[in-house]
């Protein structure tokens, strides 16, 4: 009887365990997609798996490397901020007008230098087109991005449903492998 | 024997049952001042009581709707972010110039709603400092 009491105890001390750090390791992460530029908007919001956000978010993929950097003029006009309910991660969303370019350029981009994460995603991989921003004289400056929508001019609305679309597809994670 | 096996199950499953509820109820709110033009430094960030977010942050103060208006040439240089990990509230830091003094802010976007948390000073270290301290429990009139 004594036995069996000790085996009862045990199986729910590990049982407790194993739920405990279960709901630990998979606390899911809330975005939500934020205009200041519009009465605090919410353009969209939704959950990720803590994977996903280490994939995503925390990961600098080894083929782009670029360091991000706007342009001077640039304003904050949102912020999409990501969070476990601990850990929270802003990324702001800025825009500016180039002088080679009648639309906005748009960015959601980390701020540490050398370490962009995977968020940006390169044409190939996911569909949008991400084009380098070219000075002046022609030439691509490195880091400097802006996504177009549907083979429109940038706009804050198309720059917006294109990071909607892209959080969506981070959610399914089309490329778990990769 | 059997008493005792019955009185030990029942005092197991209730401790395993009473961490959970302790989490529910005391479920904090996380909070972070974020510089967007310091490559995301966190300036300072800590936990806020519900109660507190409730009052500060969820319900108009009630006063004729005043809130200051940063101007249009206002920039935002960071954010205050709220979050229980399911709900996220994400305020500007706005700063502007009238060509002598500078001015920072930091409050809600709803006009005709303003929550009570508002935060206004003329420099930059002396309003990060008076946010911290309001949010660290120093709320005034509190």
């Amino acid at each position: 009887m004594n036995t069996a009491i000790v085996l009862l105890v045990s199986f729910l001390a590990v049982s407790c365990f194993s739920i405990a750090e279960e709901v630990k390791v998979q606390t899911p992460f809330k975005y939500s997609c934020i205009r200041f530029d519009q009465q605090g908007k919410v353009v969209c919001e939704g959950t990720i798996s803590a994977k996903q956000f280490h994939k995503w978010f925390e990961t600098v993929p080894q083929f782009m490397s670029c360091p991000p950097a706007v342009s001077k003029d640039a304003a904050v006009f949102g912020v999409l901020v990501l969070t476990d309910g601990e850990k929270i991660l802003t990324m702001p969303l800025y825009a500016w007008h180039g002088k080679e370019y009648e639309g906005e350029y748009c960015l959601c981009q980390s701020y540490s230098f050398g370490s962009s994460p995977a968020f940006l995603p390169p044409t190939f991989m996911i569909g949008p087109r991400v084009d380098a921003l070219l000075d002046s004289k022609g030439n691509a400056v490195p880091g400097i991005w802006h996504l177009t929508f549907g083979g429109q001019t940038a706009t804050r609305e198309g720059f917006l449903e294109e990071v909607k679309q892209q959080l969506i597809r981070v959610s399914m994670d089309p490329f778990e492998h990769w | 024997m059997k008493t005792a096996t019955v009185f030990l199950m029942s005092l197991l499953i209730l401790t395993s049952l009473c961490p959970a509820e302790e989490v529910k109820v005391e479920k904090q709110i996380k909070y972070a001042c974020i510089l967007f033009d310091q490559k995301g430094q966190v300036a300072f960030d800590g936990v806020l009581n519900p109660d507190r977010f409730k009052k500060w942050f969820k319900v108009s103060c009630g006063f004729g709707g005043y809130r200051l208006e940063p101007p249009q040439e206002s920039t935002i240089f960071g954010s205050l972010v709220l979050t229980d990990g399911g709900e996220i509230l994400a305020m500007p830091l706005y700063t502007w110039t009238n060509g002598k003094l500078e001015y920072y802010c930091c409050q809600s976007y709803e006009v005709g709603a303003p929550p009570r948390f508002l935060v206004m000073a003329k420099t930059r270290q002396g309003f990060l400092e008076e946010m911290k301290k309001q949010l660290s429990g120093h709320f005034p009139g509190e």
